[in-house]
């Protein structure tokens, strides 16, 4: 069986050329990107929930630049940037507060609130409903999930994986995205990986967030950021880097049995480590109470 | 939906069921009662309570307010399950909140949050001689005391959750205004309990810069009485700018009291 390569990448600071560290990382893991991704249509989705200034909730926008410019530089034709966030009505409001209208040039023309974005509908859940996502999503030839390192109170890590809760449309299921919650946190991570296949994750482990995360929690400078194809191998390396064990990590777990393909390698051994090893950048992460048993020893 | 009913209060001129808006607002209507956010997506949701103030107000058929009204008031939280209760009885919740003090879901089957049940509360307001008065009584009274129970330490609201885990959160601007436009149409005699809450509005119209919200901010202050300092930001470059948010400004700007409540 192919290994899922996931790549490791050190990274002190916002400040780094974020763009070669990216695009160092993504030759590790995709050599013909160039090739697959010339002439595409690129959907960037990072983490936006609400602006805290002194916390570190968002996915930050320099690594978002650094993506939309190497994809752009690989012969993307559109790259855009989308999310839909669950708490906040004024979308265009955080991203000013996150810092993205300053920071990426052209960012207006460029952003969809996928909260307000057209939809389709997507059978989901076992077949037993339609799921309406935003046409931004499902007509991206390749998603990715710009996903901020977070230990988080319900799920205990929120990755790249779980980043996919901000395609759901809050115009059609509300802030919060309550039907989600409804249908099982962990099993609405699962279905929404299931049904978005394109994808890549780039997870900001730069500055990480542990504690009571997502959003009370505590800055943490992890400096790193993991890529890679698999989602679920790039989740299950984050939290080997968190310290957490990612067979307990419900959402992981049932990804992992889907058996499809380019999607579920959760033991070390079924991916193919690049970049930096684990056990240089590891270190653990404070988890509350209810996730201690997450804790690898 | 959202889009259609914020406007036509903006523009406050007269309606009827001829009226080619109210007309989409009936055609979003199905066979529940309740009305669809849009219409590529079927299925019945809180816009209903949002949409019916208007669809009174034009006077369409009783058939259609009848069941729109049936399906507002018959339609609520679902967050009291025998667990929750049990949960918050013994203190054990996630989330410090009364799961027997319901509002109204975004979608049935969901739990309660803060905007959807505002509205509720101003559909309520709507319905004198077309839902039973009782029920009508009972879900105002357990939709005001859900509102107060969700509302936040420092006086607003967020999407509806005070404390969880133990820890306070914070509220946001524009649901602190969608609280208080809700809580403007069940009385009077909840001045001074919202005080707190028109000082959290005050402060955040002063300092808040995201369009909608302050806009939502000065509406709010409006319906309960106050005359706010406000004119809108970035008139025409910022993308936030859409028919919604420029409804709302001028909601903000003219809205009467006798008008946007029942």
């Amino acid at each position: 069986m192919q290994k899922s390569p996931v790549s490791i990448l050190r990274a002190a600071s916002y400040e780094q050329d974020l763009f070669s560290i990216l695009e160092r990382g993504l030759a590790e893991v995709w050599p013909d990107a160039a090739t697959a991704l010339r002439g595409k249509n690129i959907l960037l989705k990072p983490n936006l929930v609400e602006f805290d200034s002194h916390t570190c909730i968002n996915t930050d926008p320099r690594l978002v630049l650094a993506a939309r410019d190497l994809f752009l530089k690989l012969g993307a034709q559109q790259v855009w940037i989308g999310e839909g966030p669950g708490h906040r009505r004024d979308t265009w409001d955080l991203t000013d507060q996150a810092g993205y209208r300053k920071f990426i040039a052209g960012f207006d023309d460029r952003f969809v609130d996928l909260n307000l974005d057209d939809v389709r509908p997507v059978r989901a859940f076992g077949n037993s409903m339609d799921l309406y996502l935003p046409r931004t999503v499902l007509d991206a030839d390749l998603v990715v999930s710009i996903a901020k390192m977070k230990t988080h109170h319900w799920a205990g890590a929120t990755l790249s994986m779980k980043n996919f809760f901000g395609i759901v449309p809050s115009s059609i299921y509300g802030w919060p995205k309550n039907l989600l919650h409804y249908k099982g946190i962990d099993n609405s991570i699962v279905e929404l990986n299931r049904l978005v296949r394109k994808t890549l994750a780039i997870v900001d482990g730069i500055v990480a967030m542990e504690g009571n995360g997502p959003i009370q929690g505590t800055p943490v400078s992890a400096g790193l950021i993991v890529l890679g194809r698999d989602l679920v191998a790039v989740d299950a390396t984050c939290a080997r880097l968190m310290r957490l064990d990612p067979f307990k990590m419900r959402y992981l777990k049932d990804a992992a049995t889907l058996g499809l393909p380019g999607l579920g390698a959760i033991e070390e051994s079924a991916v193919d480590q690049r970049g930096e090893q684990i056990s240089s950048l590891a270190r653990p992460f404070a988890v509350i109470d209810d996730f201690a048993s997450l804790r690898l020893s | 939906m959202e889009s259609t009913v914020y406007a036509l209060r903006a523009l406050a001129g007269e309606i009827n069921p001829g009226t080619p808006a109210i007309r989409f607002l009936v055609s979003r209507q199905d066979r529940s009662g309740g009305l669809a956010p849009c219409p590529s997506v079927p299925g019945a949701t809180w816009v209903t309570q949002l949409a019916f103030p208007l669809l009174r107000k034009a006077g369409v058929s009783n058939q259609v307010l009848e069941a729109a009204a049936d399906w507002i008031v018959s339609t609520q939280g679902a967050e009291d399950s025998f667990l929750q209760r049990i949960l918050h009885t013994l203190g054990k919740a996630k989330a410090d909140q009364n799961p027997r003090l319901k509002g109204w879901p975004w979608r049935p089957e969901n739990s309660s949050w803060v905007e959807p049940t505002a509205w509720g509360l101003i559909a309520l307001g709507s319905m004198d001689g077309i839902g039973p008065p009782a029920a009508i009584t009972y879900r105002r009274d357990l939709a005001v005391r859900m509102l107060l129970d969700r509302r936040c330490e420092d006086g607003g609201w967020n999407y509806g959750n005070k404390r969880v885990l133990g820890v306070v959160l914070p509220s946001y601007p524009e649901t602190t205004a969608i609280g208080l436009i809700g809580l403007a149409a069940a009385g009077t005699n909840l001045a001074e309990t919202l005080q707190p809450s028109i000082v959290r509005a005050e402060a955040g119209l002063n300092s808040f810069h995201g369009a909608y919200a302050r806009a939502l901010l000065a509406l709010a202050l409006r319906l309960h009485g106050r005359n706010p300092s406000y004119s809108p930001e970035n008139a025409s470059v910022h993308p936030s700018r859409n028919l919604m948010l420029t409804s709302l400004e001028i909601l903000a700007l003219q809205a009467r009291r006798e008008d946007f409540l029942p």
